[in-house]
């Protein structure tokens, strides 16, 4: 396979090259955006697990200059213009400060995270950790979001997924699972979007003592209203000219052998973003016979390269010892 | 509604239930056989049922789980309920966990498995299955840890639940695993001395870096100890006992971060005074510096070497690295690092002890049994290996040179006859190596020597030196005879007598002076030789006479099977039917020829001459009971079925390619292959895909000999090596994909499956215990596979993927299967999903062809005419569809048209006016307009079951957007109406099956659930029936096998369905 084949492949892979993102992730926040207007009237953002940068680079080119976008890793990344950088880990409390105090000690009206574990493969295992990445992520955000403000994160949807819809709906108006089109299908991740932070009475935030371990989710204010299968009424994303079917009351009850009523689950509305005329992150496309200039289409190289794998010393190492590794078995 | 509840639901669930809202309502813990005797009093469900629904409240404290029934899904007999309609019956998951069990009174020891929720007893000695057992609900069990004072007492632990029982209570049904939740996950537990009570405790190391103690009397976790605040990927603990220099029992943790840092810290067990923890101050060791990713394992040295203590680790860097961490002791606490012992790429360090016994990607777990040096080892792919590591240690190769040989066999001074000091001193070196029996090898050398070998006395023996062996040597042995054959450079052929040393020679063919080009040995007493003119000769060896008198010796003259024109036949290899009197000889470009012996046209003529493996050499031939079994340098390995002549014609029933230079086989029902792989020459066993041995001895192009089981001689360096190959290691369980298993489909009880590790598996469902007994594995596939089909007379398979590639296979049974026929693929595209038609052959007999409709990645469609006659494909339509990937297309019930579904949700019909009648155009017809196009779902279409109804055509599907959808299609006036069900499953719903009367949906939240779908004048309504849980992770698909339902993704579910109602 040629140099081109992962544009051919990879479309996404192709456009943030060309249109100078630092990875493809770039899109999903674009899309996110689109379909949830994220970044109406914000103009403080906060940006965790940022690095290599591409959501802060959707930031700094959608807010309006005015705005404060502070982003934050615990790997080193590459200054961008309009964004505060700062080098630092997302669970550990001497954070906060630092933080609020780029934030201007205002509270912040958006904070995003597009972060995930390297992954092990066991997916039970992966889903945990991620999810607990995610709870790191809403800890902090908890300490600097204004009432009202927004929260997305990328989330494994995996067996366990509703237990942190529940705790996410816990804190938020409105949650929402969103899918965007650049997020490729054979993969376990979407994203939530939660809207409306409105921790109830009382609630304390506090990296010292962080919600989900130790420490209790809160009790919503919000009423029960749970119809069948326990779920509340909300808007659902139905396509033009389909029908919700009706979900009549089960006569024998639907619980089946395994009733797990260890921890609350709901499942959350899902919204697939971004317009079906834009590119599907699954299909193989042509190339472009030119570029935007009228010359003739080449590949172009990464506007960076991606964040060093942490195999990249013993992928050499291999290539050294020559070989490309173990036979197929 | 709390009647219905009542009078469906089981009244074990019932307790649970109840059980269950006990521990809600508290919020606290409560001893939980009080729970559990107050939950069979008669109180009252209703309040309970409320409370059940609030949905928002989320306790993540202190929880502890209980179930105080059997885990009901598993091997529950069918009078359980009647209302129930799906039971779990069996389940093929990776193996996450191993522990030996041993015990100094019984000789034999026992493996503990963790698969899934379920454990199973191994009897390691005859790998038999003692009895399996669901110890958590729906955690998968991670590790087991058996206690080191008590060993009937065992500690299960994975994901945020542990479970504390012994061997013996395992077997017996009335105890109840018992499940602890903890509130964060676990990555290690252990058994400590109980500071208050003779029995043991438990404590934990969970995700967060917190050590918590399990207090029995209160039935609560307690902090013990928290070390640094970090996030964990992976821990291990080590209990130490108190001892002069430390007065307190202490748990020595060793900490894996996600990001890269070890973390070696310990806390002392304090006898905690009632109702108070026994929080102690952790004291830290070392933080180990080096490592350039997430720690994916640690592991503390469970003995000290001498005075020294090791602690091993690896990354998602792909090191591993030992560190000398002996000195924790007294160190006082060093903040930064200490010196790595050694740093490793797997193979660097395992000093050439490299086992494969799994395929895929990832061993999970291992456990050791140093008494009797055992390793065993638990796969992604659900096989368990056990390695007999100790014996590897101690059987070192052998090797000699020829001085040091001659030397033995008192014959040092090789050129003291001919003292001509002019001539280069000549020396001697092996040339030509023959197996005689389990203890004894013969060589020849380029000097015309002929030696042999005795593994059991380490001696040399010569039986001789020809001058026709001289530069010039061809060497063979029937196996156990104790008899050789040479062929030397002036055509002559002799046997030899090694124990007699009584030799026979003669002329190979009358007036022929050349070389013997090649010696080929069917059943002792008849061989066949060979320059590129051949001679079969036959004899008889009469052993009543002291010393053996050979008899009846013939010579029968062969014509070459090619014909003018063709390659030269260089014979490889031979067999000799005993039934049939066939000879069948294989050449070094693949092709076979066959002889009728009893033909009594001299010189003896082919039957048959016909190409079987292309372009290498068949190196083994095997008689079957019907056809036989032949091997190539290709890499193949075939069976074929021979018709009864005159007309012979060969048929391949069986191929496979396991990677690797086939040089010989044995055993039909347990086939054993040998050759070289890379520098290695390898056994394996094909039905269970493992690596017997393998030895290192340079590469294929050598001389060499193997005695399967016993030993391997080849020539390296001038030298003669031997190394052992004595079976060291053995699969205990049989298992199936190593990667996610993509797709499945079914004809009659036979299943065969497709998944990432690029493999297709043939299986049977075994009706009676559900269980998948393993058959055929082809690995042709370059990439993924992702679709499968077969037709319906079930003789071809259609398996398609990664690269575009799409294979046609012919499937005779379970474990036979033979590549047909391959279409055209492009490597940038992927096939996720086809359907196909059968045509009737000439005549209405048979399927004469098959018609295929494929989608793929780029949006195409193509219709391919695959003819089962020439296994080729022809292009007959092609168009496009979008730009999207296509996801799945199905003939229509009524064979009018397709239906196309894609990632964009669309649900879309193109009409086909015949499709039954491929003809050979000279261009592709163009896809003809879409009749309908109905969008369903928001984005992909992950799943779709076509079924044909009362009013049209019903397509249920399963979507990306977690939706459930119904579809009613009225083909006719080009109508489509959808109804949704929104949120059915917290994920993507990846499965969509018709059950009876009942829709199954499952998705990635591995959530099963059963639909009632019924159909009124306002539309479609839906009820969920049952939910159940699944233990396979990133299900992909599901098929119907009978009356059970085949899961699969990580692993493979089955359940046995019932439309109950």
């Amino acid at each position: 396979m040629g140099k081109s084949s992962k544009d051919k492949r990879d479309s996404y892979y192709r456009l943030a090259k060309e249109q100078g993102w630092r990875a493809r992730s770039a899109f999903k926040l674009l899309q996110l955006n689109s379909q949830f207007n994220l970044f109406a009237d914000a103009t403080r953002v906060v940006d965790l697990c940022a690095a290599p940068g591409s959501w802060s680079q959707v930031l700094s080119r959608t807010l309006p200059p005015t705005s404060t976008i502070v982003s934050l890793d615990l790997q080193p990344m590459t200054p961008l213009p309009g964004v505060i950088t700062l080098q630092a880990d997302i669970t550990h409390p001497s954070t906060l400060p630092l933080l609020l105090q780029h934030l201007g000690n205002e509270p912040a009206d958006l904070v995003v995270s597009d972060g995930a574990p390297d992954v092990t493969g066991l997916h039970d295992l992966d889903e945990y950790i991620q999810s607990q990445l995610l709870l790191a992520a809403l800890n902090l955000a908890t300490c600097v979001l204004k009432p009202g403000g927004g929260f997305v994160a990328k989330i494994f949807r995996g067996r366990d997924v509703a237990v942190v819809f529940a705790q996410l709906r816990c804190l938020f108006d409105r949650v929402t699972c969103a899918k965007p089109r650049s997020s490729r299908g054979s993969s376990i991740e979407a994203f939530v979007v939660c809207e409306g932070y409105s921790p109830p009475t009382g609630f304390k935030p506090s990296l010292e003592a962080p919600l989900g371990l130790g420490t209790k989710f809160p009790e919503s204010g919000r009423g029960v209203s749970a119809g069948p299968n326990g779920r509340d009424k909300e808007e659902e994303h139905l396509v033009d000219g389909v029908r919700e079917a009706e979900l009549r009351e089960t006569e024998g009850g639907e619980d089946g052998d395994h009733d797990d009523a260890q921890e609350a689950r709901y499942i959350v509305p899902f919204i697939a973003c971004g317009d079906l005329s834009e590119f599907d992150s699954d299909a193989t496309y042509a190339l472009p016979e030119v570029d935007e200039f009228g010359q003739k289409w080449k590949s172009k190289d990464p506007i960076q390269p991606p964040t060093a794998p942490p195999y990249k010393t013993a992928l050499e190492m291999r290539r050294q010892l020559g070989g490309g590794g173990p036979p197929k078995s | 509604m709390t009647g219905q509840m009542n009078a469906v639901l089981p009244p074990h669930a019932l307790a649970k239930q109840r059980a269950g809202v006990g521990r809600m309502t508290s919020g606290k813990l409560e001893d939980p056989v009080q729970t559990r005797v107050s939950s069979e009093k008669n109180s009252s469900i209703a309040v309970e049922k409320e409370i059940l629904r609030v949905p928002r409240y989320t306790e993540l404290s202190c929880t502890v789980g209980l179930y105080p029934c059997r885990a009901p899904s598993d091997e529950l007999s069918p009078s359980f309920s009647p209302k129930v309609r799906c039971l779990h019956i069996s389940n093929l998951s990776p193996v996450t966990a191993l522990a030996f069990q041993t015990a100094q009174d019984i000789p034999s020891s026992k493996l503990l498995v963790g698969e899934g929720p379920f454990v199973k007893v191994l009897d390691v000695a005859t790998s038999k299955s003692i009895l399996k057992r669901r110890i958590f609900s729906r955690e998968r069990i991670h590790g087991i840890t058996p206690s080191s004072s008590d060993q009937r007492n065992v500690l299960f632990w994975g994901g945020r639940s542990v479970c504390i029982a012994t061997v013996t209570s395992l077997s017996r049904e009335e105890c109840v695993p018992r499940e602890i939740r903890v509130p964060d996950w676990v990555f290690y537990a252990v058994f400590v001395p109980s500071t208050t009570s003779a029995s043991d405790e438990v404590v934990v190391i969970t995700a967060h870096n917190v050590l918590l103690k399990y207090d029995n009397s209160s039935a609560s976790w307690h902090e013990l100890a928290s070390g640094e605040r970090c996030m964990l990927y992976s821990a291990h603990l080590l209990y130490v006992a108190a001892d002069a220099l430390n007065p307190q029992n202490r748990v020595l943790v060793a900490a894996g971060t996600v990001f890269g840092e070890i973390l070696l810290w310990s806390a002392a067990i304090i006898p905690s005074s009632p109702g108070i923890c026994g929080l102690t101050n952790p004291k830290t060791h070392y933080r180990l510096l080096g490592h350039e990713g997430s720690i994916f394992g640690v592991n503390i040295s469970p003995k000290f070497h001498g005075d020294k203590c090791y602690l091993a680790s690896c990354s998602d860097d792909r090191t591993i690295r030992i560190w000398d961490i002996s000195q924790f002791e007294s160190s006082p606490s060093i903040p930064d690092g200490i010196e790595i012992k050694k740093t490793g790429f797997g193979h660097e360090l395992a000093q050439g002890a490299t086992y494969r016994l799994h395929s895929g990607k990832h061993i999970w777990s291992f456990a050791l049994d140093f008494e009797r040096g055992l390793l065993a080892t638990g796969g992604a792919d659900g096989k368990i290996g056990l390695v007999h590591y100790r014996d590897d240690q101690e059987s070192r190769e052998e090797a000699w040179g020829m001085d040091s040989v001659l030397t033995q066999i008192g014959n040092s001074r090789e050129e003291s006859d001919e003292p001509n000091h002019r001539v280069k001193k000549a020396h001697d070196v092996f040339k030509e190596y023959a197996a005689l029996d389990n203890d004894r090898f013969a060589a020849t050398t380029t000097l015309g020597r002929v030696l042999t070998y005795t593994l059991s006395q380490k001696r040399w023996d010569i039986l001789g030196q020809w001058a026709g062996l001289n530069g010039w040597s061809i060497l063979a042995t029937w196996g156990d005879s104790g008899l050789i054959v040479l062929g030397d450079q002036y055509g002559q052929v002799g046997v030899l007598d090694t124990v007699s040393k009584q030799e026979w020679w003669w002329r190979s063919m009358a007036g022929e002076n050349g070389k013997v080009a090649g010696v080929f040995l069917g059943r002792v007493g008849t061989g066949a030789l060979s320059p590129t003119i051949f001679s079969l000769h036959s004899f008889k060896m009469d052993h009543s006479k002291s010393p053996s008198v050979l008899i009846d010796r013939e010579t029968l003259p062969l014509q070459s099977p090619a014909r003018a024109g063709e390659t030269k036949f260089l014979v490889t290899s031979l067999a000799i039917g005993q039934q049939t009197n066939h000879l069948f000889l294989g050449s070094r470009t693949g092709a076979l020829g066959i002889y009728d012996l009893s033909s009594t046209v001299r010189p003896l003529c082919a039957l048959s001459h016909t190409l079987v493996h292309p372009t290498d050499a068949i190196t083994t031939i095997l008689p079957l009971k019907s056809g036989i079994l032949t091997t190539s340098r290709n890499g193949e390995y075939s069976h074929l079925s021979i018709s009864p002549p005159p007309s012979i014609r060969l048929t391949k029933t069986h191929t496979q390619k396991p990677s690797l230079v086939i040089e010989g086989a044995k055993g039909l029902d347990n086939l054993t292959l040998w050759g070289f792989r890379g520098k290695n020459f390898t056994i394996i066993n094909q039905p269970s895909q493992h690596e017997v041995h393998s030895v290192d001895c340079g590469g294929a192009h050598r001389s060499w000999a193997h005695r399967l089981n016993k030993y391997f001689v080849w020539t390296k360096a001038g030298k003669a090596h031997l190394a052992h190959t004595y079976p060291r290691r053995k699969l205990l369980q049989s298992g199936l994909h190593g990667r996610e298993i993509k797709s499945i489909a079914t004809h009659g009880d036979l299943i065969a499956t497709g998944a990432e590790d690029t493999l297709l598996h043939l299986s049977t469902l075994s009706p009676s215990s559900g269980q998948l007994c393993p058959g055929a594995v082809v690995g042709t596939h370059t990439t993924g596979i992702h679709a499968l089909q077969f037709t319906p007379s079930g003789q071809y398979l259609f398996s398609a993927g990664g690269a575009g590639e799409l294979l046609a296979w012919r499937v005779r049974s379970a474990n036979e299967i033979a590549l047909g026929g391959t279409c055209e693929g492009w490597s940038d595209l992927r096939v996720e999903g086809f359907d196909l038609l059968p045509i009737e052959g000439e005549g209405g007999g048979g399927e004469g062809g098959v018609l295929l409709a494929i989608g793929y990645s780029d949006s195409t469609i193509r219709f391919y005419h695959f003819s089962t006659n020439t296994g080729t494909f022809n292009l007959v339509m092609k168009g496009a569809y979008k730009t999207c990937c296509i996801l799945h297309i199905k003939f229509l019930p009524s064979n009018d048209g397709i239906l196309v579904a894609g990632t964009d949700g669309y649900l879309s019909i193109y009409p086909l006016s015949d499709p039954l009648s491929p003809t050979s155009l000279p261009l592709p017809l163009p896809l003809p307009p879409k009749s309908i196009e109905k969008r369903v779902h928001q984005s992909s279409i992950k799943a779709l079951k076509v079924a044909a109804g009362a009013n049209g055509i019903y397509v249920y599907t399963g979507g990306d957007d977690c939706a459930f959808g119904v579809t009613r299609i009225d083909t006719k006036n080009g109508v489509a109406e959808s109804w949704i069900v929104p949120r059915a499953h917290a994920s993507a719903v990846t499965a969509v099956l018709c059950v009876g009367r009942h829709i199954l949906t499952a998705g990635v939240d591995q959530q099963v659930k059963l639909w009632k779908v019924n159909e009124g004048e306002e539309g479609i309504t839906v009820e969920m029936r049952e939910r159940h849980e699944s233990a396979v992770a990133d299900i992909s698909a599901a098929e119907i096998v009978g009356a059970k339902v085949v899961i699969v993704g990580v692993g493979v579910d089955v359940w046995e369905t019932s439309d109950g109602l």
